[in-house]
């Protein structure tokens, strides 16, 4: 049976390098990555089967990673880290497609337990569902590749820069595909906590959105599914 | 004597004047002003034109005399030397008073009037001259004019006295004063009200900006008046607060953002050391040695960890956090749970810490107080019921024990052998009081303590200055009780004052 991955995103030298081998201590298979845009490039196509992601990377925000990387089809269970432990923080990165939150300085017993206890779960998941895929999946012919660092989207040789809002926004459409996205969860996956946000301006942004995917001569529309939310088909 | 009676009353008018400004909105101090300068205008107004108007019913009233007088004048001829009246050629009408008298003073012709009235008409002729004529205000409010009728040969001939009533005149004076009077006030009130008006629609603005500002909690740093570009007065107004809402909301957020940095920046490397430990302690190869030092830098970590969130919670506490101002914790749990970590310290340090019980509640509790002895004796049947409510504060139970805990440590880095932690109720506050038995601190040292840095022994200096940051974050404070202050006790002595909440 081939050793269990996980993927590990942390600047921080010092704890990166203490991270990995506490991991491989417990006889993990460690991938490490430094930057958000590393992370991206080495887990889209090869997902681990968890994630350890820092929120705070010097490139960009983990959570955007997170998203990025469930656009891209990685079903994989994340466990971010962060320094930041305000329930608005913790709120977004759950919202962010994130499954677990670790506050720094944490106990390293205790994330042992959490990582086992999603592998446990996801374990359970992947036998249950055999997973799902998005189109970041291999076998779509044009994938929509999203690039946290730049808040960039691009299809074949096509790339368009979005906002961030419109990056979070398309992100969480792109993870689930052919699913009816709610408005709230949208607006959540999007917009700071607590943040009022209009019907009008998720309409708004909708619109961008299809302009952007019209540049990108991306095959997917997004559809408006009247009073429930937004499709990508 | 009276000269101070004066000015005492002059400074009496002078402060109810001051008063009466405070009290009023500047809508009705601008009603008042209004209607006081149109009342004073129109004063002068009202009197000069009745002055005019007085002025011309009098010669009015002289002018129909004149007219009468030449008339009956005219009826009076020479005939033969003797002087005769013609009453048939009627020019005019006199029905009113009039006499003529002949020029030896004899009574030629005589109304039938009151003889007041006739007396003073008979003493007028005396005063009548060779030519010219005189008037006088009789009696009855007649005015009498009389005049000399001159005969063709330039002789007198004759006298006439006329009277007329002054009552028509009197009547349209006062009808004109009722009228003016009710004017002047129509104008008063309606120009008040106007003014009223005015200045109200003038100040919706700021009401407006009022009703809303008074909205915004600390926590909206994105909202503005937006009135739009300054065009007066009070846009222009909006205007600069909406741009120093703006620098205050950045600087919110700068701090906002610094402390989140700040913490991931300590926060990050900290976790590092903490592995690091961990992974070392678990590992078999590990000594006994090591994993003690090992459990030292845990704890290091720990104390690290907790002076982070101590730093987070101030941050938080000071700029936008309300709701940790509006929480509620009991005074003495919070110091019981910060009394039982410090004492864990404060035995490897070799100085027992221990928290007394309140005054008066020693007794009622029976033995759970412990140890406590001082509050025991004192213990009074008001102490009793008033300690029994429990010391609930307004704060957050965690910052209390955060604001506790930098107190404790001072104390027992200060300590000879005891800290005491001693509970108080004074007023509207909740005083917690540490005590050392150390040197304490001096007079003119008692404010320094507080300021960053400044530390006596050991310390980093930042706790006292911490401490006072979270205890005014709540609208409580932490002072120093100076050594010269305390009657005969010696020793260290910090207070954290916390407000009651009912």
């Amino acid at each position: 049976m081939a050793p269990v991955q996980i993927g590990l995103c942390e600047d921080d030298a010092d704890l990166r390098s203490v991270l990995a081998r506490a991991l491989r201590a417990e006889s993990f298979h460690v991938r490490e990555t430094i930057t958000g845009h590393d992370a991206v490039a080495a887990f889209s196509d090869a997902p681990p089967d968890l994630l350890v992601l820092d929120v705070g990377l010097p490139d960009a925000d983990g959570r955007d990673v997170c998203q990025a990387l469930r656009g891209h089809g990685v079903a994989s269970p994340v466990i971010f880290l962060t320094a930041r432990d305000a329930l608005p923080d913790r709120l977004a990165g759950f919202n962010a497609g994130g499954d677990d939150y670790l506050t720094k300085p944490f106990a390293l017993a205790e994330l042992m337990v959490r990582v086992r206890a999603l592998l446990r779960r996801s374990a359970v998941a992947t036998a249950a569902g055999a997973g799902r895929s998005g189109w970041g999946g291999t076998s779509h012919p044009e994938r929509l590749r999203l690039d946290p660092a730049r808040h960039g989207a691009r299809i074949g040789t096509r790339s368009a820069r979005l906002t961030p809002t419109e990056f979070r926004l398309l992100a969480a459409l792109v993870a689930r595909p052919d699913e009816v996205v709610r408005r709230h969860e949208l607006v959540a996956a999007a917009w700071p906590d607590g943040a009022i946000v209009h019907d009008n301006t998720l309409d708004a942004y909708a619109g961008r959105l299809r302009r952007r995917l019209a540049s990108l001569d991306a095959t997917q529309q997004l559809e408006t599914v009247r009073g429930v939310g937004y499709t990508l088909r | 004597m009276t000269a101070r009676d004066g000015r005492g009353g002059e400074s009496r008018l002078q402060r109810l004047r001051e008063r009466v400004a405070r009290n009023l909105s500047l809508r009705d101090r601008v009603t008042i002003a209004t209607a006081l300068v149109l009342a004073l205008g129109l004063t002068v107004l009202t009197a000069g034109a009745f002055a005019l108007l007085s002025h011309q019913l009098d010669a009015d009233a002289s002018n129909s005399l004149q007219t009468r007088a030449d008339a009956r004048g005219a009826t009076i001829m020479r005939i033969d030397g003797r002087t005769t009246v013609d009453d048939r050629s009627r020019i005019g009408t006199f029905d009113e008073p009039s006499w003529v008298f002949a020029a030896n003073g004899r009574v030629l012709r005589a109304p039938s009037a009151p003889s007041d009235v006739d007396r003073a008409a008979r003493k007028l002729v005396s005063a009548v001259g060779a030519t010219g004529a005189v008037e006088s205000d009789g009696p009855d409010n007649i005015r009498l004019r009389g005049g000399p009728v001159v005969g063709a040969g330039g002789e007198r001939i004759a006298t006439v006295v006329v009277g007329t009533s002054l009552e028509p005149y009197e009547r349209t004076e006062h009808l004109a004063i009722l009228a003016l009077l009710a004017l002047d006030l129509c104008i008063v009130v309606l120009g008040a009200l106007l003014a009223r008006r005015a200045v109200g629609k003038a100040l919706q603005p700021v009401a407006d900006m009022t009703a809303q500002a008074a909205e915004w909690s600390e926590r909206d740093l994105d909202r503005r008046f937006d009135l739009g570009p300054p065009r007066d007065e009070l846009t222009a107004l909006s205007a600069t607060l909406d741009a120093l809402m703006t620098r205050v909301a950045a600087s919110v957020r700068r701090e906002q953002r610094f402390s989140a940095e700040l913490a991931h920046e300590l926060r990050t490397p900290l976790s590092g050391v903490r592995a690091e430990a961990e992974l070392a302690l678990g590992s078999p190869k590990t000594s006994g040695e090591a994993a003690a030092a090992l459990e030292r830098v845990l704890r290091g970590t720990d104390r690290m960890e907790q002076a982070i969130n101590a730093l987070l919670t101030a941050a938080r506490g000071e700029s936008a956090d309300a709701a940790a101002r509006r929480g509620v914790a009991d005074a003495r749990d919070a110091a019981r749970a910060a009394v039982d970590p410090a004492a864990l310290a404060g035995e490897r340090a070799g100085v027992q810490v221990r928290l007394e019980p309140e005054v008066g509640v020693a007794a009622f509790r029976g033995s759970a107080g412990g140890g406590g002895t001082a509050g025991d004796g004192r213990g009074s049947a008001a102490g009793d019921e008033r300690s029994q409510a429990a010391l609930r504060v307004g704060a957050e139970p965690p910052l209390v024990v955060q604001a506790l805990q930098p107190l404790l440590d001072n104390a027992i880095r200060h300590a000879r052998s005891t800290v005491t932690v001693r509970l108080e109720r004074d007023g509207s506050e909740a005083l917690v009081h540490v005590e050392d038995d150390g040197d304490g601190i001096a007079f003119h040292e008692a404010e320094r303590v507080f300021a960053p840095g400044a530390s006596g022994s050991g310390g980093a200096g930042l706790g006292l200055p911490l401490a006072r940051r979270l205890a005014r974050s709540c609208g409580g404070d932490v002072v120093a009780v100076a050594r010269d202050h305390e009657a005969g006790g010696v020793g260290g002595h910090v207070v954290l004052r916390l407000p009651l909440v009912a």
